[in-house]
């Protein structure tokens, strides 16, 4: 895509975007950003420490300050983006970098994402975001440095086998199996996952991402839509805690982008989101949180109220991509 | 670490509906079961002797495997890979022995049914004679045995690439390998060089994989394996020079023995013994073993 094209999309698609909605919670985010970069010091503070023990009461501290405030939540909904620093971190990258022979894919990777938070994970294509999504959910091992979901570690089998339960993951352009239906791929993985009420769960998810009409045809037969829509439901199969989504609106017209959008910022209430994307309007309309990388190093990570401050994502995204490219030339 | 054969049975049957759900598997059934009908009762010699066996078929049975296995595994890892799904599979909660279990019991499964469904030939040789049953039931052991390590092998060839032709072939040399080490079905004796080239494939993957085990990454594997072959080969020739003095060459003997033939033929004389058992045994777990290690470093 060119940049033209970037550009013309963004305006495009934002007309109809839920503009009051968006700018609320931009306000919300704004008050929070130096609460935001405190709590940020205190975690790393706790992290560098070389007793586990202090880190971990530090943890556990944060955990009950979040859970407190996640019960204020409840009568007072503005007040959740305020509280978003304080909760547990569910998915980190220390200094994550993967090479291929002499290319770095990714070096030295740098990012954590906390309960409840739809983080959007924003660069070019071929910057590095899936190579990170695959690390993290175990797919592929960095070459260095540490991966950790939900406090579990993806390089270590019967860890990844744990976080797998709890993680739901759609890999780039949703990759299914061609020849099955949608019914029986969905079965397929409630079997594996050993679900409770597989049964139940399906008829949740295929009412959630709305493939009630497809679900005996051939997988090959249906439309890119569909067929993105039938990975978001197997993503979605077990009720994971933590979603890593590549992509997840590649392929959808606006209609669908739309549902998608409200399906994800439904689950970030509850879930913590990672989803990846080229597209800035994306980044707008869903995330709370920005990681910005380009060419496998990170750009930016912080709010997007952080990142928003003074000019618009798009503006941003150019200039630190710009900023970026002539460090690495 | 156990072994949850739910996932197990669940991949197993994922499996097993591909196979089934498209018309290729019944051409692939058809064509298994013809090219086997063709080579037990399309030559003279199996009227000739007058006796209602299966022997001819057995003189062919490795040569008609060596190409149809590596027909069913070619899809087995190629096509997940090819399609992506291999980042489905591989990120729901299943341990990489599991998904080796699956994929091989699917493949299995598919060679099982096509020659349960070749068993017809036994009812042929029931209207044309009196066929012992202990024999045919050995001949059928031997034949599901023989087929049963060489899925194993093109499991292992389809591991290495995303292109099925690619794993087909890599599957084919693998089984000739094994094969051409024997008696050539079509006459014309043994090929020596041919348990060479195996033996030197065997020494190169080895050490290729040892190297990778003690060094701990991927750069300079492909290297240690060229190395190690290369040695092998100067073993070889090396001593070939006494086999002009009439002995045999120790180093083609010694991988002649891995020969599927050697551990076949007291099949199709109605014997079943412990350490032809042992072999094809044996070969299955090494090289699924090697499949789940292959798996295991997949961000080589």
């Amino acid at each position: 895509m060119t940049d033209d094209d970037a550009k013309q999309r963004h305006d495009g698609d934002g007309k109809d975007e839920p503009v009051a909605e968006d700018e609320a919670r931009d306000e919300d985010a704004t008050s929070a950003t130096s609460a935001d970069d405190e709590a940020d010091a205190k975690a790393t503070d706790a992290a560098d420490d070389d007793e586990p023990e202090v880190a971990e009461a530090a943890r556990v501290e944060v955990a009950a300050s979040a859970k407190a405030k996640a019960k204020a939540d409840d009568d007072d909904a503005p007040a959740k983006t305020t509280d978003r620093s304080k909760r547990p971190v569910t998915i980190s990258a220390e200094g994550l970098s993967k090479f291929y022979g002499q290319f770095a894919a990714l070096s030295n990777v740098t990012f954590s994402v906390r309960r409840g938070t739809v983080a959007a994970f924003l660069g070019p294509n071929g910057a590095g975001k899936s190579t990170t999504m695959r690390i993290l959910t175990g797919f592929l091992a960095p070459t260095k440095g540490k991966a950790s979901v939900l406090g579990l570690d993806p390089t270590i089998a019967e860890q990844r086998r744990e976080l797998a339960k709890k993680l739901g993951y759609l890999p780039e352009s949703g990759p299914l199996y061609r020849d099955m239906t949608p019914f029986e791929s969905l079965s397929f993985f409630a079997d594996v996952r050993s679900l409770a009420k597989p049964t139940k769960r399906i008829e949740a998810v295929v009412d959630r991402c709305a493939i009630g009409s497809v679900l005996h045809k051939p997988i090959y037969k249906l439309s890119k839509g569909y067929r993105q829509r039938v990975g978001m439901a197997q993503a979605l199969l077990h009720d994971p805690e933590v979603l890593i989504l590549d992509e997840p609106t590649s392929g959808l017209d606006p209609l669908q982008i739309r549902e998608v959008r409200e399906l994800i910022r439904e689950l970030g209430r509850e879930k913590t989101l990672l989803l990846s994307t080229h597209i800035l309007q994306e980044v707008e309309a869903m995330a709370d949180e920005v990681v910005l990388i380009s060419e496998g190093k990170i750009a930016f990570t912080g709010t997007k109220a952080k990142l928003t401050k003074d000019a618009t994502v798009e503006q941003r995204f150019y200039e630190l991509a710009d900023k970026h490219q002539k460090e690495v030339a | 670490m156990g072994i949850d054969f739910k996932v197990v049975a669940a991949i197993f049957r994922k499996d097993m509906r591909t196979y089934l759900g498209n018309p290729t598997g019944y051409v692939f059934l058809t064509l298994f079961i013809a090219a086997t009908a063709a080579a037990a009762y399309l030559t003279e010699e199996f009227f000739a002797r007058n006796l209602a066996d299966l022997a001819t078929l057995n003189t062919w049975m490795p040569a008609v495997l060596m190409f149809f296995v590596p027909a069913i595994t070619m899809n087995a890892w190629a096509e997940e890979r090819r399609a992506g799904t291999d980042e489905l599979l591989l990120t729901l909660p299943v341990r990489d022995t599991e998904v080796v279990l699956g994929k091989y019991l699917g493949v299995l499964g598919m060679y099982t049914l096509s020659l349960g469904l070749s068993t017809s030939h036994i009812v042929v040789l029931a209207m044309l004679g009196d066929p012992d049953p202990g024999l045919m039931f050995a001949t059928y052991a031997g034949y599901w045995l023989m087929g049963a390590l060489f899925a194993a092998v093109g499991l292992v060839g389809s591991m290495f690439t995303m292109n099925a032709t690619v794993a087909f072939i890599l599957g084919g040399l693998g089984c000739a390998g094994l094969v051409f080490t024997g008696p050539l079905p079509w006459g014309g004796g043994t090929l020596p060089w041919a348990s060479a080239m195996l033996g030197i494939a065997i020494i190169g993957l080895s050490s290729a994989l040892v190297y990778f085990a003690v060094v701990g990454r991927s750069q300079g594997t492909a290297f240690a394996g060229l190395a190690g072959g290369a040695i092998a080969a100067v073993v070889w020739l090396s001593m070939g020079r006494s086999a002009e003095l009439g002995e045999p060459n120790p180093f083609e003997e010694t991988f002649a023995r891995l020969s599927v033939w050697d551990h076949f033929d007291s099949f199709g004389e109605g014997v079943l013994r412990l350490g032809d058992l042992v072999y094809y045994v044996g070969g299955v777990a090494a090289l699924l073993y090697l499949c789940a290690f292959l798996l295991g470093r997949r961000h080589w």
